[in-house]
């Protein structure tokens, strides 16, 4: 007996074929779309962390230097700003996959172990709201 | 003899699937070890996607999607990151993506738009179980561009890695 022949559903390799045209076209204007706001977002000046999609702190662009990232009386992160962008550092998650990258490449910072997410704001003040704070206000 | 040959071909499909599923396992705990081009838990360049496609050509949507879990769970299990949220958005992403290279193949479309369409819905269903299950905020969505892109290059060699993949399994005579 030779080899055995498998041929199931060969007649699919191809490349390219005719009807492709509209998976491009939507992919491109999907692509165009989030490209677009992505830029549209990149050009905020201030650097917001929420916590469990809640906004716990807001920096500029202009602080720079290293800011402890805490919830609950406890450090999650740091961040780094320096040259107007934006870095997670020394984060206290398992994979570290938070601390590559940066702000303004990306769009936005994500810790997913811990809920915190980072993004770029057109305005605000800068803030830094505590527990207790967060207790009294409800 | 119809039953002998019968059976042949099920431990041909058996073996291309089990070889096939240890390469896509390599492959994505190859990829862990190096750096990823998003900095979210659980998005990897995603190159296991190609065995995927080569499933998909030789064997069908069932073989593909059992050998998509088994890969995920596996590979997990050797990273050490079983039951993790990367594990979860790893499962999600490519059952549906291999879920609609399935569908997109038997409508006859071309290997190149099977496999970027395939990457870009792996992503955005990892962004929505990221913004619904663990972040809890829709801002991960800033950024999708980014990934997008990047989806839409690697689903591009993805495809060619398939194609020549198959085409070379025909020029050693393993298929007809």
């Amino acid at each position: 007996m030779p080899h055995f022949k498998l041929s199931v559903q060969l007649n699919a390799l191809k490349l390219f074929r005719k009807r492709d045209w509209i998976v491009y076209l939507l992919l491109f204007i999907l692509m165009g779309v989030t490209v677009y706001t992505g830029m549209a977002t990149s050009k905020g000046t201030m650097v917001t962390v929420s916590i469990n999609s809640q906004v716990r702190y807001r920096f500029s662009l202009q602080q720079e230097g290293q800011h402890a990232i805490e919830a609950d009386g406890k450090k999650l992160m740091e961040l780094l700003i320096v040259d107007s962008d934006a870095k997670i550092i020394h984060s206290a998650c398992p994979l570290h996959l938070c601390e590559r990258g940066t702000l303004k490449q990306t769009g936005a910072l994500v810790c997913v172990p811990q809920k915190v997410i980072v993004v770029l704001e057109q305005n605000g003040e800068p803030v830094q709201i505590s527990d207790e704070y967060d207790l009294i206000t409800g | 003899m119809v039953e002998d040959k019968e059976r042949l071909f099920t431990s041909a499909k058996l073996t291309f699937l089990s070889v096939l599923t240890a390469l896509a396992i390599s492959i994505g705990v190859i990829e862990s070890l190096v750096p990823p081009p998003v900095p979210v838990a659980g998005f990897k360049w995603g190159f296991s996607n190609s065995v995927m496609l080569v499933i998909l050509l030789l064997l069908g949507r069932k073989e593909a999607l059992t050998a998509a879990w088994i890969k995920v769970v596996v590979a997990s299990l050797i990273t050490g990151r079983f039951l993790s949220p990367s594990f979860f958005l790893g499962l999600g992403g490519s059952l549906s993506s291999v879920y609609l290279m399935s569908i997109l193949m038997k409508r006859k479309f071309g290997l190149i738009a099977v496999s970027v369409s395939g990457s870009f819905v792996s992503n955005l269903v990892q962004l929505l179980l990221a913004a619904s299950l663990f972040v809890g905020s829709v801002k991960v969505f800033y950024m999708a561009g980014y990934l997008i892109s990047i989806g839409a290059f690697t689903g591009l060699l993805n495809a060619i890695i398939a194609y020549g993949g198959v085409k070379w399994l025909k020029t050693i005579g393993i298929l007809s």
